[in-house]
């Protein structure tokens, strides 16, 4: 199975938009344009905000983001609330378990900085400490208008190229104190 | 030119029929996948409109381009397989289910649509008339013999598919659709053979012809009722989509699977969900017949009506799957045993004695 | 499934027979209905008056007094020496935290902070989120469109 896996590097990771050839347009032009969700909510911001994006009113996929429920097939992961110590591991290995190319929305307070749980002891301060994030919407809840423009301006950055490979976050994976899963 | 070719294949006959073979099978090859993605498109937008939503708008006017953009995203992603996996058996799994639901074009008659349609350029191309003999699929005299051979591949593979994924919501899947379809299997096969006794024939070109005089759903409407329900089943579509539910099991069988493995399952059960639908256009329906178009539109009349009624019968699923909550397991076991198959067997008998009766009569031979 | 022994067949027949036609048909009703969705970026929705936005500060009407950044539950207001000096100090907002309580606003002696009807500042850093002395006077401008 080696020629999998040289195909797999065949992949376009862009640095420089102007060097583009049409392969690479069509690709980029289907990544951005088609931005599958994995449906995964942890707290209030997920009932206020992120249902309501989905729902008749502002309907998102109208951008073509299409819910669907297995990782392995989601491109978008939006977290939306604290992420506990507990809680921190689930969402990595959830991130893990998306295929690449991946992205992450950070949205409302709470999924930001910790919110009003900053610097509690059992709360992660901002995702980011976890897992890369590409775009940050703030709020408490952020309007549904606020997320699909998170995702409007991701597209944007997807078609600059601004894209990402094999991130390990520089400050580390926080150290969960004890591990309470059985 | 032309000519030429044309007598050189008649003294060659094996060469000009592979030859028909391969033309007729890609042309319905290629029909097949392009009606998949029409059909995947009008399910989006028909069900985002059940829900008062507007479905995909942003890609393209009204959102048409939105599946191309998905099938690049999809094929372009990162192939995951899971380290406990069996590798090949994992990306061939995939292939085989693709295979099978694709095999079902050597007796679906979409190489007659795509034939039949080419031929209205006839008085520009007048060599296009050879494509009048680029149809396969009417020579198969025990053609819905192979059709149920071909679709009782699909419990093993699913079930297979789920195993090697050596993931437990898919093996859990793979059970579910394994018992899903060879419990639905049987009514399946019952009222199809309502409609052979009624027709008295295997060849789906002449239970069409039959249909003449008087479509079949006037004749057997309690056949029909059997075959939506149970064909919705064996396509693995809501309200029967257990082995797939996503509040459940979180993709069903096709959990691990992530970029074109993926592509190629979900073409291959949107391939199954069209092809029943046409199943239904055929046996109930009337297939082609229908009063001729006017104009140019005339010659291409017959396949156009077998796809307004398969894009009927599209429809009515994608409303089904609006409209419907999901079974459980064992509602949908109890519903297959001790419902549909009691129903379906009473169905064959009172068909037959219909027949009986209508040939006594002489008004059906 | 479970069905109670009073119901009689044909009360039975009934409601699994008419039970499904009227969904399938409320279903089928709902095509045809006109939508209700905003399409967000080419339109939008007009906020109430009182709609709690991203705060902006009015520097000719700021005092510097700082009861703002006292008030607040999230301690997300910092007091800074203002670039422009009229008002001594000025809040800057540090929107990553900020909740959008509104106790800022009714606290405020002069009225010079309050909401505005922005709801869309997003940023792909988190430095991107921090209202600095020159951001926070105009924040209307900075909002995406």
């Amino acid at each position: 199975m080696r020629l999998l896996d040289v195909l797999q590097d065949f992949k376009v990771w862009i640095v420089d938009p102007k060097k583009l050839s049409f392969v690479d347009r069509l690709l980029i032009w289907g990544r951005r344009n088609s931005l599958w969700l994995l449906v995964f909510g942890i707290k209030c911001c997920t009932i206020e905000g992120l249902m309501v994006a989905g729902a008749s009113t502002y309907d998102f996929e109208r951008l073509g983001v299409l819910p669907r429920n297995s990782p392995r097939q989601c491109d978008l992961m939006i977290i939306t609330g604290p992420i506990s110590h507990r809680l921190a591991p689930v969402v990595k290995t959830l991130y893990e378990q998306m295929a690449e190319p991946r992205y992450v929305i950070s949205y409302g307070e709470c999924s930001i900085c910790g919110g009003p749980w900053k610097g509690m002891y059992s709360i992660v301060d901002g995702v980011d400490q976890v897992i890369p994030v590409d775009v940050y919407v703030p709020g408490c809840p952020p309007r549904p208008e606020a997320l699909i423009e998170a995702i409007i301006k991701l597209e944007e950055k997807i078609k600059k190229g601004e894209l990402r490979r094999n991130f390990l976050p520089k400050t580390g994976y926080p150290e969960v104190k004890e591990d309470w899963r059985v | 030119m032309i000519d030429s070719i044309i007598t050189y294949l008649k003294s060659n006959p094996l060469l000009a029929d592979s030859l028909r073979v391969v033309v007729a099978m890609v042309f319905a090859l290629i029909f097949m996948l392009l009606n998949a993605l029409i059909f995947i498109y009008v399910e989006r937008k028909v069900w985002a409109r059940t829900m008062q939503r507007m479905g995909p708008t942003y890609v393209g006017k009204w959102g048409i381009l939105q599946l191309i953009a998905d099938f690049v995203k999809v094929l372009n992603k990162e192939i995951i397989i899971p380290a406990k996996a069996n590798r090949f058996a994992f990306l061939a799994m995939p292939v085989f289910i693709t295979a099978v639901s694709l095999l079902l074009i050597i007796v679906m008659p979409y190489d007659y649509v795509v034939a039949y349609t080419l031929l209205i350029f006839q008085p520009i191309f007048p060599a296009i008339s050879i494509l009048k003999y680029a149809v396969v699929s009417s020579y198969f005299q025990y053609g819905v013999l192979l059709i149920f051979v071909i679709l009782s591949f699909n419990p093993i593979f699913i079930l297979l598919t789920g195993w090697i994924s050596n993931n437990k919501y898919s093996i859990v899947g793979g059970f579910r659709a394994a018992a899903q379809l060879l419990s639905f299997e049987v009514p399946f096969l019952l009222s199809v053979a309502a409609v052979v006794v009624l027709t008295g024939s295997l060849n789906l070109y002449e239970i069409v012809e039959k249909q003449k005089s008087m479509w079949l759903i006037f004749l057997a409407p309690l056949t029909f009722i059997l075959f939506l329900i149970t064909a919705i089943a064996e396509a693995e579509r809501t309200p029967f989509d257990i082995p797939d539910a996503e509040s459940e099991i979180i993709a069903g069988w096709n959990t691990e699977y992530s970029a074109s493995p993926f592509l190629l399952l979900i073409m291959g059960m949107y391939v199954r969900a069209f092809v029943s639908a046409t199943l239904l256009a055929i046996f109930f329906f009337g297939g082609w017949l229908g009063p001729t178009l006017p104009g140019f539109l005339a010659p291409m009349s017959g396949p156009l009506w077998l796809m307004i009624k398969t894009y009927f019968f599209m429809f009515l699923y994608i409303l089904i799957r609006a409209a419907f909550p999901r079974y459980r397991i064992d509602q949908l076991l109890s519903l297959s045993w001790t419902k549909l198959l009691p129903l379906s067997v009473a169905n064959l008998l009172i068909v037959i004695a219909v027949k009986y009766y209508l040939m006594s009569m002489g008004l059906m031979s | 499934m479970s069905v109670s022994s009073k119901e009689g067949l044909l009360h039975r027949l009934k409601r699994i027979i008419i039970g499904p036609l009227i969904s399938f048909f409320t279903v089928t009703k709902y095509v045809f209905v006109k939508r209700p969705t905003i399409e967000y970026p080419t339109k939008t929705i007009i906020f109430p008056d009182r709609f709690r936005g991203v705060l902006e500060v009015d520097d000719e009407l700021c005092i510097g007094c700082g009861i703002c950044a006292k008030v607040c539950p999230n301690t997300c207001i910092f007091m800074v020496p203002y670039e422009k000096g009229k008002p001594a100090m000025i809040p800057e907002i540090d929107l990553q935290h900020c909740m959008f309580c509104g106790l800022c606003v009714d606290y405020c002696p002069p009225q010079a902070i309050y909401h505005t009807h922005v709801v869309s500042i997003i940023g792909f850093k988190r430095e991107d989120l921090y209202l600095d002395q020159k951001k926070v006077t105009r924040v209307q401008e900075l909002e995406y469109k």
